[in-house]
């Protein structure tokens, strides 16, 4: 499994301190120089001919470590010790933070929390002469003295890596730069990616024959049912489509049949029926009100609307009243037995 | 380098060429299986339903038969129908004392929605209230199903009624 923190600490050089010379410079305050400028400006003041140099910088001064060997090409990172060490005892008003490794000291000066002064030389050359000339020189009052470990590390913050990366894009180098980067990684995430896509297209393709052929099974054996079922939807739909237009109302002996049972329990009689499509057209003489039978016919179910067009008294049997009914016919529902039926 | 940007590359390639179309072949798989399952879900239903769909079958069938009884065959002509038609009402009309006084052949028509053809005929009748019952329940309620469309029945004399009927036969098929 890859991981980025490692693979970004790969790409990341920390220059050791003895084997860097520091030169701070100082500069206007709210003035910040692109690396071209100090480069241009201080990188020629290197004591290694031929070497390279790193540098960040503060509000007020400029910090150049000058290295002895060029800048290593590519996507490597190179940040100087002593700036890690710097960041890691800023919060030290007065210190000379020591450090010895294969017979050389090294003195970081901090002077109010700036590093001052990077100093190196050989380790058996009275190292207490050192720091005192240090104290005196940059008056260091209480200075502490710090000794660290030749085995110490410090660990790197990505503002540290954004410190000293080499942001300058150059496009001929940045292809080659990130096919080495990320060709391992890449290379895995396509192989893995092809093989699954590999994998899960035989898998599923196999699946689908698998149910294609279920499918053709089940329907050899549900053959026969099914062109019944078929048939039967087609009756049913051909039969429901008829009803729905040949039998919609009650037949005509249901009609006559309502009309004259209600007639007959008010004593009445019929003088003329006419019948078209969904209307009645009635002459009835009865006692009664023609409320009294508008209800009745309602509630026999087979009419829907009931009309008065007209009443007069009948002049040949003076009790009874001659009533022109229009009545309106109530669709069947499905639940009433029908002749034809779906 | 050059060679590890090389596999880079032949890899990439591979993928955009191969994997890619694979992909979306995947995609119209998936697809092409969700309406074969949803088919086999229905196949599965139908056969464990079976008995109830053969029940439903056969009483569908039943209705159909019955239902096809009371039309006329497609092979009967339509005037054939028609006389048929005219012998069935006067029947009726003998059997429960009623007197035909007029009786008028339609002129048959294929119904474009049901692809039937409907038989008219109009008839005067006359006779008393208890006759018209019992010839209206004989002819709706007969061997085959007559719809009548248009009626009217008026008083003539004390008891004696008037019937005026519009009426339709249906028969199979949609050739006069």
């Amino acid at each position: 499994m890859y991981n980025l923190g490692n693979i970004a600490m790969k790409r990341i050089q920390i220059i050791p301190i003895e084997k860097t010379y520091l030169r701070v410079f100082e500069k206007p305050p709210k003035v910040r120089l692109t690396r071209q400028v100090i480069t241009f400006n201080y990188g020629a003041l290197s004591p290694y001919p031929g070497g390279g140099h790193l540098s960040c910088q503060t509000a007020t001064g400029i910090f150049v470590w000058y290295l002895k060997n060029p800048l290593t090409a590519g996507m490597t990172i190179q940040i100087p010790e002593g700036y890690l060490v710097w960041r890691f005892f800023k919060d030290r008003t007065n210190a000379l933070v020591l450090i010895v490794r294969q017979g050389v000291l090294s003195v970081m000066v901090i002077q109010n929390g700036t590093l001052r002064a990077q100093v190196t030389r050989a380790a058996d050359e009275g190292e207490a002469q050192t720091l005192d000339l240090l104290q005196r020189e940059y008056s260091l009052q209480n200075a502490e003295i710090i000794r660290l470990s030749p085995t110490v590390t410090f660990n790197v913050k990505l503002h540290d890596m954004i410190t000293f990366a080499d942001v300058q894009l150059k496009p001929s180098n940045l292809l080659e730069q990130c096919v080495a980067l990320l060709k391992a990684p890449l290379i895995a995430m396509l192989l893995i990616t092809s093989g699954f896509y590999i994998y899960q297209e035989n898998r599923l393709e196999s699946y689908y024959a698998d149910k294609t052929k279920y499918l053709a099974r089940l329907k050899r054996e549900n053959a026969d049912l099914q062109s019944s079922l078929e048939d039967v939807r087609e009756k049913t739909a051909y039969w429901r489509d008829f009803i729905a237009k040949e039998q919609i109302y009650p037949d005509y002996y249901q009609i006559l049949s309502g009309l004259t049972d209600v007639v007959k329990r008010h004593g009445g009689y019929l003088n003329m029926v006419e019948y078209n499509e969904n209307r009645l057209t009635v002459w009835t003489g009865i006692k009664s009100s023609e409320a009294s039978i508008i209800k009745e016919l309602l509630a026999t179910g087979v009419f829907q609307e009931v009309k008065l067009l007209a009443s007069t008294k009948d002049s040949f049997k003076p009790d009874f009243n001659l009533y022109n009914l229009s009545i309106i016919l109530r669709p069947l529902s499905p639940d009433v037995p029908a002749k034809v039926k779906s | 380098m050059d060679r590890s940007l090389l596999i880079v590359l032949v890899i990439t390639a591979a993928f955009i060429f191969y994997i890619k179309p694979a992909r979306e072949k995947g995609e119209q798989t998936r697809m092409r299986l969700s309406v074969v399952e949803s088919q086999i879900a229905t196949q599965e239903a139908i056969k464990r339903g079976s008995a109830d769909f053969k029940k439903r079958v056969e009483a569908t069938g039943k209705t159909a038969t019955t239902n096809e009884t009371y039309l006329y065959p497609s092979k009967t002509s339509a005037s054939l129908a028609l006389v048929d038609l005219q012998d069935f009402v006067k029947s009726t009309a003998t059997a429960t004392k009623m007197e035909i006084t007029t009786s008028t052949w339609g002129e048959p028509v294929v119904d474009g929605t049901t692809g039937m053809t409907r038989i008219p005929m109009t008839f005067m009748l006359k006779g008393v209230p208890a006759d018209v019952d019992q010839f209206l329940q004989k002819l709706l309620y007969g061997n085959k199903f007559i719809k009548i469309e248009r009626a009217s029945v008026s008083r003539l004399q004390d008891q004696l009624l008037v019937l005026n009927l519009s009426l339709v036969a249906f028969k199979r098929g949609g050739t006069p």
